[in-house]
Parts: structure tokens; C-alpha cells; sequence
């Protein structure tokens, strides 16, 4: 058995036996100009890394590339990601004097939720307000550099595990957008015990109760468990 | 705030300058570090330069002046210029008689630009009286330079908003062959003749070029330059103490020994009247008869070992005590300004392809993606249909990094560039691959307790990415 991963011009090999996996590179290099990079250590700016008991994935370096940029190389850890109390509005305070630094930045973020699903939700809310950040959003996202700041050796662990179960869990709130009204769902899906997909969204409707809300919610997760389902036949 | 306060301060040149100067005056931006420098013949000139130098922060950065600071000197302290103050409400910080040490900012410049005056003149051989030359080109350096206290940015960086260019520095004094315009010649006389590059003229994007067969001084865009050699060496060898004349305020004593360190024999013939510091006693003695004082005395100055300390005669007005006289010293950050094509120092990132072609680095780069796309048949030629729009390209540059941070190699792609095209016109719909990071996930997941020598990452040289568009 054979798995490629392919992303543009990176390649990702997994073969169940050596002489398998020679095959399918000599093929691959009879057709292609290619460069054998050795076992995966490195790949989408990711950093893959073995143990006994399964692989590590962290971005550990472009996060503190992302921190570097936003000129916050010596800032104080922060303990939590986000206010729990406050909701962001489009409203609040003044307009953030250089949008397309925030833009640069919270799309920086976006790609750190890679390997961290715990800022999944934070940085959903900053990329909320892209399109015209105020300071009081630009003060959440410091926030959030802040808490990376502090845990950046986080990253995500898989272990070899029997894969027998897809499992997803879900859950919404009820309307708490303050602008839109609108209800935020997410989802995680664990594959054995291995967390392999996970979102947190505003929903594109408005629902009128909370069980509808938690039923838009079930509908996102169905449809991700599927499409990860047809992934694994 | 830029112009919050003005550091001024005058220097008075002992050498005429060519043009007839005697003086300069300098004024300093306490918040940017920029620096204007006037050479004057008068001190009264002194407040016209002060008056044009507002209007033109006036008129350039709709910014006054709102104090300015500056000593006791009857080129500042006079009535023409308490009359301006009090009309333009500007306020003038006098430093107390004496006490230069307040008007420390402008004093300590002019040392860094007199320093940087007698080295260029020194270099390159030029003689004294070129100083005002020597000074514009100072000043600009000066200007220009990363500077420590503003966090290694340049004055004009903060000013202007805009980067320094230090493509177009040239070697003071060096030997340069300017293009001469062509109506003033038949085509067969020579274009150029050897010329001395004597700075960059303040009003023209060009260079100051001194003819030597003429005496006049030409300015020109196309100058060929010969870094390395410079003219006036041949004309004249200065006296290696010409330059004096831009020292500090040293005693007099004191330059006097100096100029003997660098001139051995006249110490011999002319026996000083210095003393070690283990018989101070005598020293007046000696003082009193020098002639009969021995030639070969511990005292003679040598110019291979100067004698480590050297006692001044007694009656010294005034005493310098120096940071180095008591063991302070600070290490000195040395920036590294020179552009450089070895591959210890990766390239920067060009801002457009002409940038790019112009560094070999990026050139290579360019080269292997064009040829790439060459070899890959990526085109093909046809005639442009007549109602289309057409999608122009663009370079993209980008670093590649290595897993730990380092530099791994130079990457340019050619693009089509997205803005020559209108949504709703050209396009309907827009989507970039991007892949879903569960893929990726569950791929590893899947894979990983398999057998563990069979995981090999490769990396594709070129993509080819197959697409077709619909007309």
C-alpha cells in the first residue's frame, strides 16, 4: 500500500515496503525532475518530529517568525488566547491605523492553527474583522501573539493508534455575534486517538433558536465526518 | 517631533576655503539627527542661513522650528535674530558663558564631521582648500548612515519615510572620467577627460567632477569612476600635518608634540622640552637651559616607540582628561554598509526585476525559471485575439529557508499578475488551491505506524500545473 501527498511541488511518500517505495520513485523520476529530500522532517513549514510513541508536528519556528514580524520578539507571555468576556464588534473603538499589517498578520495566524487547534477560535474572531480592523482588534490579536508567545513548543502529537472509529463532537453557542446575531459552531474529529480535523465558524445563517443552531452545527461536522470517511475507503 | 529643536554651532575654518569660505555653520534636528551644513564667508550670513534653512522646513514639511539651541556667540546673539524669535514665537536656548558642554550635540558633530573631512582629504590627496567640498560630502554621509541612536535607522529614513540608496556612493577625491555633452564637441575629440570626484551637487542627481587641466568644477550624470586611483597624490604630497587645521582645540603644546611624533627628525635637531614622568623635578631645569639639554636625553622621541607617557611642561592651562586616560572604553559596533556578492551575505530581496537582474544571486535565479518554463513548453506563440484582455506577468522573489532558519536558496517564479484583470469582466470566479489541512492529518495518522524506513519527502524541481480556461 501506498499513500502520496501531494501539495504543488512538495511531495509527502508512504509505502508499506521498501521495495515498493523504490519502484514508485524510479517511476516518479523518469518522469519528473525531482530531488529525494530523505525521511520527512520538514514540509509546508511544518517540522516533523519522531518519538517512540508517535510524531510530533510544530510550527514552533514560523511561529516565532509571525511574533518577530509583528515587532513582539520580547513581549511577556500572556496565559490565556483570548478575553473571556468581551465579544469583538465591528464598532468598537477606532480604526486600526494599518490594515493590511493586520491582514498579514491574523492570515499569519490562520495558518498556525495548523498544528494548534487550541487558537482555532480566537483567531476565527480576528479574521472576522479583516476587512476593517479597529485597534480594539489589533489588541485581541496582540493577545493572541502574546499567549504563542509563551507556548511555543505547542504542536500536535499522533500516535500510532488502530484506526476503528471516526469519531466527531460538536457543539454552538446561540447568537452571541454581537453585530450579526449569528451563532458559531465547531467541531472536532478524532480518527482512533488522533485529532485530524477541527473548526470553529460563524455560522452563514442566522438561527432563530439554539437547537437550530445545533442543528447547522451537526450538518457542518456530518459533512466533514464524510468527506474524511470517503478520504479513508 | 522632527524640528522640535535645532542644534546650531559655527566653525571657523584657519584655511580659506577655494570658493572664499571662512566659517561653516551647522544646525542640527534633535529628533531625526538630519544635519545641514552652510559653508559662509561671514558671520553675519549665519542668520540668513538660519532664515532660508526655516522657510525651507517650512515649505517642505509645513513643520517650525520651536527652539534653538546654541551658544553665546555674537552671530547668534544679536538683535536681527531675538527680532525673528520673538516675531516667529521661536524659542532660543543659550548655552551659560563658558559652558559648551550644553551646546554638547552641535560641538560633538562638528568633531564627527571634521573627523570625517580630514579623513577624506587625507585619503584622496586633496588639498586643504577643498574643505567645503569635503563637507557637503560629510554632511550627506552623515545623513545617510545608519544611526545608533535612532535604532540603526538613517536621518533621512525617519524624515522622508523612504529607504537610503548606497548604490551611488563614490570614493571621495577618486579619479573619475565624466561624458562630456555632446554639442559642445566634433565627434572626433576625445568624450572625456581624467576628472576628480569631489561629492554630490545638492540641486542635480549627478556628480561633482573637478576638471584638473581647467580648474573647473563640471557636473554630469555619466561618470565613469577609478576607485582606486586619486589624482591629487600625483600633483602634490601634502605634508602629513595639512590636515591639522581640523583638529579639536588642542593646546598648542600638545599639537606641537604631536607633530613631532610624525616627524622624528626634527626632534632630534630641535631637542623638546619634554621630561619623563620619573623626574618631574627637573623638568624646570631643563626647561630654564633647553639647548644645554643632551640631544640623546630618555626624552627623545623615537617613531617606533613613543615614549608611553609624556609630561606636559608645567604650567599647562588646561588638562584633557580622555575616557581613554581612564580605562573607559565602550566596544564599537562596526556596520558592514558594503554590498557584496560572496555568498556569506545572502542578497536582499529586490524590489522589481531590473533590481533583481542587476545581482548575480537573483540572476541565476531568474535564469533556472526561465529556462525551466522553456524546457516545459510552457507557451505558446499566437496572435493576440482583438477583444481580449491580456494578463501581464510579474517576478516573484522569495528566500527559501532551511528547517532552521538558515538561508537554503534563491526562488523566482513568474506570475501572472492578478491585477491586470477585473472581476466580474475578465473573471467570474476566483479560488487558489489550498489544501485542507484533515488531508494531511489523516494521511500521517494512516501511514505512520507503518514500518518506519519507508517515509521520503521529494521536492519537485518545476510544477507544471495543467489548466485550461474557457474562452
Amino acid at each position: 500500500m501506498a499513500y502520496i501527498l501531494l501539495y504543488v511541488d512538495d511531495i509527502i511518500l508512504i509505502t508499506s515496503s521498501q521495495v515498493l517505495h523504490k519502484s514508485i520513485m524510479s517511476l516518479l523520476a523518469f518522469e519528473f525532475a525531482m530531488k529525494d529530500l530523505g525521511p520527512l522532517s520538514y514540509f509546508l513549514g511544518i517540522a516533523v518530529s519522531r518519538h517512540p510513541d508517535g510524531i510530533f508536528l510544530s510550527q514552533s519556528t514560523y511561529a516565532s517568525e509571525i511574533i518577530e514580524c509583528a515587532g513582539m520578539a520580547s513581549c511577556k507571555p500572556s496565559a490565556t488566547p483570548v478575553d473571556t468576556k468581551q465579544k469583538l464588534s465591528t464598532s468598537s473603538s477606532t480604526s486600526y491605523e494599518d490594515p493590511s499589517f493586520y491582514r498579514s498578520l491574523a492570515g499569519a495566524l490562520q495558518y498556525l492553527t495548523f498544528t494548534r487547534p487550541g487558537i482555532s477560535y480566537d483567531v476565527q474572531q480576528v479574521c472576522l474583522h479583516m476587512h476593517a480592523p479597529r485597534t480594539e482588534h489589533m489588541l485581541a490579536l496582540k493577545r493572541i501573539l502574546r499567549y504563542v508567545q509563551g507556548t511555543l513548543h505547542f504542536g500536535l502529537h499522533l500516535s500510532p493508534s488502530p484506526i476503528t472509529k471516526l469519531i466527531s463532537y460538536t457543539t454552538a453557542d446561540s447568537g452571541e455575534c454581537p453585530d450579526t446575531r449569528r451563532s458559531k459552531s465547531g467541531y472536532c474529529v478524532f480518527l482512533g486517538d488522533n485529532l485530524i480535523s477541527w473548526s470553529s465558524k460563524r455560522q452563514p445563517t442566522l438561527s432563530r433558536s439554539s437547537a437550530e443552531a445545533e442543528y447547522r452545527g451537526v450538518a457542518n461536522v456530518v459533512s466533514e465526518s464524510c468527506w474524511i470517511r470517503n478520504l479513508l475507503l | 517631533m522632527p524640528f522640535d529643536i535645532l542644534h546650531s554651532d559655527l566653525w571657523t575654518s584657519p584655511i580659506l576655503s577655494s570658493a572664499g569660505h571662512k566659517y561653516y555653520v551647522l544646525f542640527l534636528d534633535d529628533f531625526t539627527n538630519v544635519l545641514w551644513t552652510f559653508p559662509i564667508s561671514r558671520k553675519s550670513q549665519v542668520f540668513e542661513m538660519f532664515k532660508s534653512l526655516t522657510n525651507l522646513i517650512q515649505t517642505q514639511f509645513l513643520q517650525n522650528i520651536k527652539s534653538f539651541q546654541c551658544d553665546n556667540g555674537g552671530e547668534y546673539n544679536n538683535e536681527l535674530f531675538q527680532q525673528y524669535c520673538t516675531h516667529h514665537g521661536l524659542v532660543f536656548r543659550f548655552s551659560c558663558p563658558h559652558t559648551s558642554s550644553q551646546n554638547g550635540k552641535a560641538e560633538r558633530k562638528i568633531r564627527t564631521i571634521n573627523n570625517m573631512i580630514r579623513t577624506m582629504l587625507a585619503h584622496s590627496s586633496v588639498p586643504p582648500s577643498f574643505w567645503h567640498h569635503a563637507l557637503h560630502m560629510a554632511t550627506y554621509l552623515l545623513n545617510i548612515l545608519p544611526c545608533k541612536t535612532l535604532q540603526n535607522q538613517s536621518p533621512t529614513q525617519i524624515l522622508y519615510h523612504c529607504d537610503p540608496t548606497y548604490t551611488h556612493l563614490r570614493v571621495f577625491g577618486c579619479l573619475c572620467y565624466p561624458l562630456f555633452p555632446s554639442p559642445t564637441i566634433h565627434k572626433l575629440q576625445p568624450r572625456s577627460t581624467p576628472c576628480v570626484f569631489l561629492g554630490y551637487p545638492p540641486n542635480h542627481r549627478g556628480y561633482k567632477c573637478f576638471d584638473l587641466s581647467n580648474r573647473k568644477l563640471i557636473i554630469s550624470r555619466h561618470v565613469i569612476f577609478d576607485e582606486t586611483q586619486f589624482p591629487f597624490t600625483k600633483i602634490h604630497s601634502p605634508s602629513p600635518h595639512s590636515y591639522n587645521f581640523l583638529d579639536d582645540d588642542l593646546h598648542p603644546y600638545l599639537i606641537h608634540q604631536w607633530q613631532n611624533q610624525i616627524s622624528p627628525p626634527a626632534a632630534h635637531h630641535q631637542p623638546t622640552p619634554t621630561t619623563t614622568i620619573d623626574q618631574p623635578l627637573s623638568s624646570i631645569n631643563q626647561q630654564s637651559s633647553p639647548l644645554t639639554s643632551p640631544i640623546n636625553s630618555p626624552t627623545t622621541i623615537s617613531s617606533t616607540s613613543p615614549p608611553p607617557i609624556q609630561q606636559h611642561p608645567p604650567p599647562p592651562t588646561r588638562t584633557i582628561t580622555t575616557r581613554s586616560m581612564k580605562g573607559i572604553s565602550k566596544p564599537r559596533k562596526i556596520f558592514t554598509l558594503s554590498i557584496s556578492h560572496s555568498n556569506h551575505i545572502i542578497s536582499p530581496i529586490p524590489k522589481n526585476h531590473k533590481m533583481a537582474l542587476s545581482d548575480p544571486n537573483w540572476k541565476s535565479a531568474m535564469q533556472s525559471e526561465f529556462d525551466a518554463l522553456i524546457r516545459n513548453k510552457t507557451w505558446d506563440l499566437v496572435p493576440r485575439p482583438g477583444d481580449s484582455n491580456l494578463i501581464r506577468c510579474m517576478w516573484i522573489f522569495r528566500r527559501k529557508k532551511n528547517l532552521d532558519g538558515s538561508f537554503e536558496r534563491y526562488k523566482a517564479r513568474l506570475v501572472g499578475d492578478g491585477r491586470s484583470q477585473v472581476a466580474g469582466v475578465d473573471c467570474d470566479e476566483t479560488f487558489s488551491p489550498v489544501m485542507k489541512p484533515a488531508t494531511i492529518q489523516t494521511v500521517l495518522t494512516i501511514g505512520f505506524p507503518r514500518p518506519p524506513s519507508s517515509r521520503l519527502c521529494l521536492s519537485a524541481e518545476e510544477v507544471i500545473i495543467w489548466s485550461q480556461a474557457s474562452a
